[in-house]
């Protein structure tokens, strides 16, 4: 789904396996919609769960885990804005509840596709609503209700959002639990910011800092910034008002949102690497030993006449 | 020149002199034939310990006796990185112990990775291939573990690069 030419590299906006399964409802005729019930997690403990309660009706709910949060930053009307008339009472043990009458869904394969799309984002357009407002606000030059914005998007990382009318600070504080992951997020962390400076074609990219202390944005806020066990660092992204030029808003706010999840998701990438080159390495020494024992003394050896004999030792 | 060759060499060397081993029952317990290294009940059975350094951090220790000798490696940990490295793969090869014949359970305290060779393995092997395992070994743990973590860093960079051309 994105541009870049190893498809390896980034992970896809949205959630394949609640894609597919709305997908396949909207898109085929009355008749031959078959029941469904999918539950499904995402990163950062989200959970989706699709469901059709009747034959005309597909309910999509996610759980985010910080979404009364969320709610309270963006406002109520927000979701029902950006969900217009799907919006219904959650169900128990879920954040949002999305109704969509199948009667009444696009019969054309775009406007489909645009609903598919948009439900299986569901998480980004969440947790990341208020990416929205701030970038939306600074691509009018203007600053958004709030002066920052602090979303707990996990048990014990935040990201913070600080805009001013020019620039809009993200500050990501990472943590790991497991020491190897620690050390591999480290240094991702550490060449996002070599790499940014070095490369000349990335001249226009947001500028990017990895400290351990909080960055000066968060100083000057004098929030109650507190580091997690197993700290790796503030990474903070300056997005400009260029970046968001064009229709790239939508582009941004995935990238920002996802960056946690695409660092995870490196990591193990790296971890499973390293895993198989030790084992292959490991093979390799095996056989090196193996070598090291001598062949078994000759087989049994026969005599013309078909018997065989055994040699004194 | 790299201090390298030298290092392996003397290690070449030692070990190939330790590895002379012979059938050697216990003086202390009936019918007991145990790697006396090991058991180290009875002293007079024990050659003095040599420890080939080459430099602080990376060293080699070897603990010879009547009919076994103990191998003991430290592999160079300059960071984290390596650390972690070296630690994986020496868990790695450990949960193999019993492909790998001679390899110590546990390493000794302060070493990474451990080998118990006894007069009855090297009866199974040829001493100068089995010497040339543990040289090879040494050669390559250390060119495994940097080219590693060369790999984690261009991937860190190439992955950072192409996060950020996402914007541009």
């Amino acid at each position: 789904m994105s541009a870049s030419l190893d498809g390896r590299i980034h992970l896809e906006p949205g959630h394949r396996a609640v894609g597919e399964s709305v997908a396949a409802r909207v898109k085929t005729a009355a008749g031959k919609r078959e029941a469904v019930k999918v539950e499904c997690s995402d990163f950062d403990g989200v959970r989706y769960k699709v469901e059709m309660p009747d034959k005309y009706t597909l309910c999509v709910s996610i759980f985010v885990r910080n979404f009364p949060e969320i709610k309270d930053l963006v406002g109520d009307k927000y979701f029902q804005e950006l969900y217009k008339g799907m919006c219904s009472t959650p169900e128990p043990g879920y954040s949002l509840t999305l109704k969509i009458p199948l009667n009444s869904s696009p019969d054309n394969n775009v406007e489909a596709d645009a609903l598919v799309r948009q439900l299986s984002c569901m998480k980004r357009d969440v947790v990341g609503a208020p990416f929205c407002v701030c970038f939306g606000a600074l691509q009018e030059s203007k600053r958004p209700p709030r002066a920052h914005y602090v979303i707990n998007y996990r048990p014990t990382e935040s990201m913070y959002i600080v805009p001013s009318t020019e620039l809009c600070v993200v500050v990501y504080a990472i943590a790991f639990e497991d020491p190897i992951e620690q050390a591999i997020a480290k240094v991702f962390l550490q060449e996002i910011e070599s790499s940014r400076k070095q490369s000349r074609d990335l001249a226009t990219a947001p500028s990017v800092t990895y400290t351990h202390e909080p960055p000066h944005e968060l100083k000057m806020l004098k929030l109650d910034v507190k580091t997690p066990p197993n700290f790796v660092g503030f990474l903070s992204l300056a997005i400009s008002k260029r970046n968001l030029e064009g229709d790239k808003l939508q582009k941004v706010i995935t990238l920002v949102e996802g960056y946690r999840s695409f660092l995870m998701y490196h990591v193990q990438g790296t971890k499973s690497q390293l895993h198989t080159r030790i084992r292959s390495r490991c093979t390799n020494w095996l056989q090196v030993l193996n070598r090291a024992m001598p062949e078994k003394l000759s087989v049994e050896k026969k005599t013309i006449t078909g018997r065989t004999f055994k040699r004194g030792v | 020149m790299s201090t390298l060759q030298p290092y392996l060499d003397c290690v070449k060397a030692t070990l190939t002199a330790a590895l002379c081993l012979e059938n050697f029952a216990s003086q202390i317990v009936e019918r007991h034939n145990k790697p006396e290294i090991e058991v180290g009940t009875s002293e007079e059975l024990l050659l003095n310990t040599v420890k080939i350094h080459r430099s602080e951090h990376e060293h080699v220790m070897v603990e010879a006796a009547v009919n076994s000798v103990r191998f003991s490696i430290k592999i160079k940990q300059m960071d984290e990185m390596d650390r972690i490295l070296a630690n994986k793969f020496a868990r790695f090869l450990m949960l193999r112990a019993d492909n790998f014949i001679i390899l110590r359970r546990k390493p000794m305290p302060g070493y990474d990775i451990s080998f118990l060779i006894t007069n009855f393995n090297l009866e199974a092997m040829r001493k100068h291939k089995l010497v040339d395992f543990m040289v090879q070994f040494m050669e390559e743990i250390d060119s495994e573990i940097s080219a590693m973590k060369i790999q984690v860093n261009e991937r860190a960079r190439t992955v950072g690069y192409q996060f950020l051309k996402e914007f541009t």
